[in-house]
């Protein structure tokens, strides 16, 4: 009986390196179910918050190409830097990402548009830029908007003209839900700053909209 | 008698900043869901142009070795192409005239190079008629 069962208890060494070699072929097609999945729960999430990302981007650099470009490099950069992180991570990281390109977008506009004053030359070309994102005092204001046309205008135009920075903690914290810790994580200062920036935000837009925005 | 007061004005201070949000929200969902189609063609161009980028990013160690094949066999060609190139004749420098009659074997195969790189041996050098004559006068 021994003898009969040993066969079975002790596979022979070919037998056993079928099997290994079957157990890779199994681990690989496992690392390579993960990647798929990882790779689907990446598209899904970059699929639910590009419209968001784009909106954030709008509204801060007020032009439709600048923002695309924009939320093309911050989706660059999460897929290449961060594609194996779970996707509860992705939300701070992708939006850290995002806001740090607003805001270099933002200093590099600022720098152009000194040496443009600097040197004196006028904009040819019918591109928008920063400078033309300043207030117009003779513009309406956001309550006039708001009388005129749709509330959207309104907020639109009142978050264009807070600092960039409560404008990026407001959005963050207000519309995409980030708690204080992961805004401070996404914008890169602390957690008070973002509590100091959120408030005075939040006072001015509805100091700005009014009560009849409700 | 004021601190009851204060709880009932912070909460409909409370209830006022609830309301704002919701309503800031809901416009701002708004907005993303009214986008042209122009502007979701491009986003959706965009993630996908992410992935490509990632993929071809995947795809370029295998053609490491290429690559690093094809710089080699470069850098081969180059070499060989440099040893080819006839050189121009080395300018003559006037060096006294030795004979190297009586000498080992070994040294009469001494390169130039080797005589002017070696520094420590330029006395022998100089001296080399001398040992010619020992070495004569040994026999």
């Amino acid at each position: 009986m021994t003898s009969a069962t040993l066969p079975i208890m002790q596979p022979a060494r070919g037998d056993a390196q079928a099997r290994l070699g079957y157990d890779g072929e199994h681990a690989a097609g496992r690392r390579e179910t993960k990647a798929l999945r990882q790779q689907l729960g990446l598209e899904n999430f970059l699929a639910g918050v590009e419209r968001k990302a784009y909106r954030m981007a709008r509204i801060a650099t007020g032009n439709q190409e600048e923002a695309l470009d924009i939320v093309q490099d911050a989706m660059l950069k999460l897929v290449e830097k961060y594609a194996d992180k779970p996707e509860s991570e992705l939300g701070p990281l992708f939006f850290r990402i995002l806001q740090s390109r607003i805001h270099d977008w933002y200093r590099r506009s600022a720098v152009r548009n000194r040496f443009r004053s600097w040197l004196g030359t006028a904009d040819d070309d019918d591109e928008e830029d920063a400078l033309q994102l300043v207030p117009d005092p003779a513009g309406k204001a956001p309550e006039e908007l708001l009388a005129l046309s749709g509330s959207m205008e309104a907020l639109e135009e009142a978050l264009r003209r807070l600092p960039l920075r409560q404008q990026q903690v407001f959005l963050l914290r207000a519309w995409e839900g980030l708690d204080v810790r992961q805004t401070a994580h996404a914008m890169g200062c602390a957690e008070g700053s973002v509590k100091t920036h959120y408030s005075r935000a939040l006072t001015t837009l509805r100091a700005k909209l009014g009560d009849h925005y409700l | 008698m004021s601190e009851p007061a204060m709880p009932a004005t912070q909460h409909v201070a409370d209830a006022d900043t609830t309301a704002f949000l919701s309503r800031v929200r809901q416009d701002l969902d708004h907005s993303c869901a009214v986008l042209d189609g122009h502007t979701l063609s491009r986003l959706n161009r965009i993630r996908h142009t992410a992935f490509d980028a990632k993929t071809a990013r995947r795809r370029s160690p295998l053609l490491l070795p290429f690559g690093g094949l094809v710089t080699a066999a470069v850098l081969m060609f180059s070499v060989l192409l440099l040893n080819d190139t006839p050189q121009a004749p080395l300018p003559q420098v006037s060096l006294p005239q030795i004979s190297l009659k009586g000498l080992p074997a070994a040294a009469e195969q001494l390169e130039d190079m080797d005589l002017l790189s070696a520094s420590e041996e330029v006395d022998f050098y100089e001296e080399l008629e001398f040992y010619q004559w020992l070495a004569d006068s040994a026999i």
